[in-house]
């Protein structure tokens, strides 16, 4: 008892050979909360109810796919005229990595409610690594991988409290997006203050997808969906400034399996 | 209480924990509230056991919401840390030692009632050494916020464990189940007076 009294008011920095345990504790209680979080998950996202025709769904997830392929290229265009720019200018540039998509299914989430983070059945043994972007629905960005062990990780949503700060566009046209900086709130959703609407570009509107354009996330993961405008209101201290509200499209703490997308160290 | 029986509890009710906090989250407010099967276990045992065994079993399955508990820190990171639940666990094993005497142990109102008060001491424990933690490491960690989280959080788990009770002490096979493990739900006397 003495042992945990001292223990408990160690510094962080001095503890962290306890993540070898909690690793294993996860790892043993890996098969009863597996099949507990995955009829949860599917009892709380209801899909039975909603009625929508699977034929359906599965166009809305092509669509959604092709259109983030699109976003994404666009994207990468700008990515390699700035390259092209520091070529000329004689830097060195980084070459794409290859990447390695890998589905897999959430077994639980933290034991205090202070905490959103997701526990994944896949750990460093699959090439799981920090920093990992997770997904889901194709297209819809979940989080990132913010502890990997040998069989299992963690993954901190977008819309955990400690996430940080996101740097996304609201898309209004065709390749056309207003830039935002978008922190999480208590109510997971994430919220923050528009850029300037430049002239001419048509004003942003509920329901408008907003897509990551973060400098500090991979090149792969631009233009993921980190949700849909929920909100628009002035700013209360500049009002002519507007703060969007940005819910996911799905909740992403109720996700049953996540795709974890990865740096192929070992490709060619 | 049986030892093999406990670790098979403990495990089962560390699974459901981890499986069922997100799917039965409920957002009040600003606030998330999940209920939390280890409190309804620790409080359980510590009605049916004697006290020695129940501090024991409260240090164990506290030790295991640490080291499940994800601690939000700056930077992109989580830590892991032990004491703030074990303490809290052993607290509420304590707290209910000391009042069991006085109420019908075999009554779901009973277990209720026990891990509300057990759960919102266990939340303060926690709020208090994590609120210490805030000053010399990097937790992010708004004490204002968990406290009003931790008690809707301990009213939650409250309805819970009454549906827990209804189950355990209303319906014999379960009853019968629940005290092959060595649990004993006879009435004891007030404050442990000698006969």
């Amino acid at each position: 008892m003495l042992g945990t009294l001292v223990l408990s008011v160690t510094p962080i920095r001095w503890l962290g050979w306890l993540g070898e345990f909690a690793s294993v504790t996860r790892t043993i209680v890996g098969p009863v909360s597996h099949p507990v979080s995955w009829v949860g998950r599917r009892l709380r996202s209801a899909p039975f109810l909603e009625a929508r025709p699977e034929a359906l769904v599965q166009l809305e997830r092509e669509r959604d796919h092709y259109r983030f392929l699109y976003e994404q290229q666009i994207a990468r265009n700008e990515n390699l005229l700035r390259q092209i720019e520091e070529l000329q200018k004689g830097f060195l540039v980084s070459t794409d990595q290859p990447l390695r998509q890998l589905t897999v299914p959430v077994t639980g989430s933290s034991s205090d409610a202070s905490s959103r983070v997701l526990i994944v059945r896949a750990g460093r043994a699959q090439g799981v690594h920090e920093n990992a972007v997770a997904v889901t629905d194709g297209v819809q960005l979940v989080g990132t991988v913010v502890r990997a062990d040998q069989r299992s990780s963690l993954v901190k949503p977008i819309t955990d409290p400690s996430a940080g700060l996101i740097e996304a566009q609201v898309m209004v046209g065709d390749g056309v997006g207003i830039p935002c900086a978008l922190s999480p709130q208590h109510d997971a959703v994430l919220k923050g203050p528009l850029g300037e609407v430049p002239s001419g570009t048509p004003q942003p509107q509920i329901g408008d997808l907003v897509r990551l354009r973060d400098g500090t996330w991979p090149a792969h993961a631009q233009s993921l969906v980190v949700g849909a405008v929920a909100a628009l209101e002035p700013s209360k201290d500049t009002p002519l400034r507007l703060i969007v509200t940005v819910r996911p499209t799905v909740d992403v703490t109720l996700v049953s399996e996540v795709v974890l997308r990865i740096i192929d160290e070992g490709a060619p | 209480m049986n030892r093999f029986a406990f670790a098979l509890i403990a495990w089962l009710t560390l699974g459901f924990e981890l499986g069922l906090r997100s799917p039965l989250r409920l957002q009040v407010g600003g606030s998330n509230l999940s209920p939390s099967f280890m409190l309804i276990a620790a409080t359980l045992i510590a009605l049916g056991t004697t006290p020695t065994q129940t501090a024991w079993a409260c240090l164990i399955l506290g030790m295991l919401v640490d080291l499940t508990w994800a601690v939000p820190v700056e930077g992109a990171a989580t830590a892991t840390i032990l004491g703030p639940y074990t303490i809290g666990f052993v607290l509420l094993g304590q707290v209910v030692l000391a009042v069991r005497g006085q109420l019908i142990r075999k009554n779901p109102l009973t277990l209720a009632f026990l891990t509300l008060v057990g759960g919102a001491a266990t939340h303060v424990v926690v709020a208090g050494i994590l609120t210490l933690r805030s000053f010399y490491d990097p937790v992010i960690w708004d004490v204002g916020q968990q406290l009003v989280e931790r008690f809707g959080t301990a009213v939650y788990t409250a309805v819970f464990a009454w549906l827990v009770g209804v189950v355990v002490f209303w319906f014999p096979p379960m009853t019968l189940v629940v005290e092959s493990t060595g649990l004993d739900f006879t009435q004891g006397r007030p404050w442990g007076r000698r006969a």
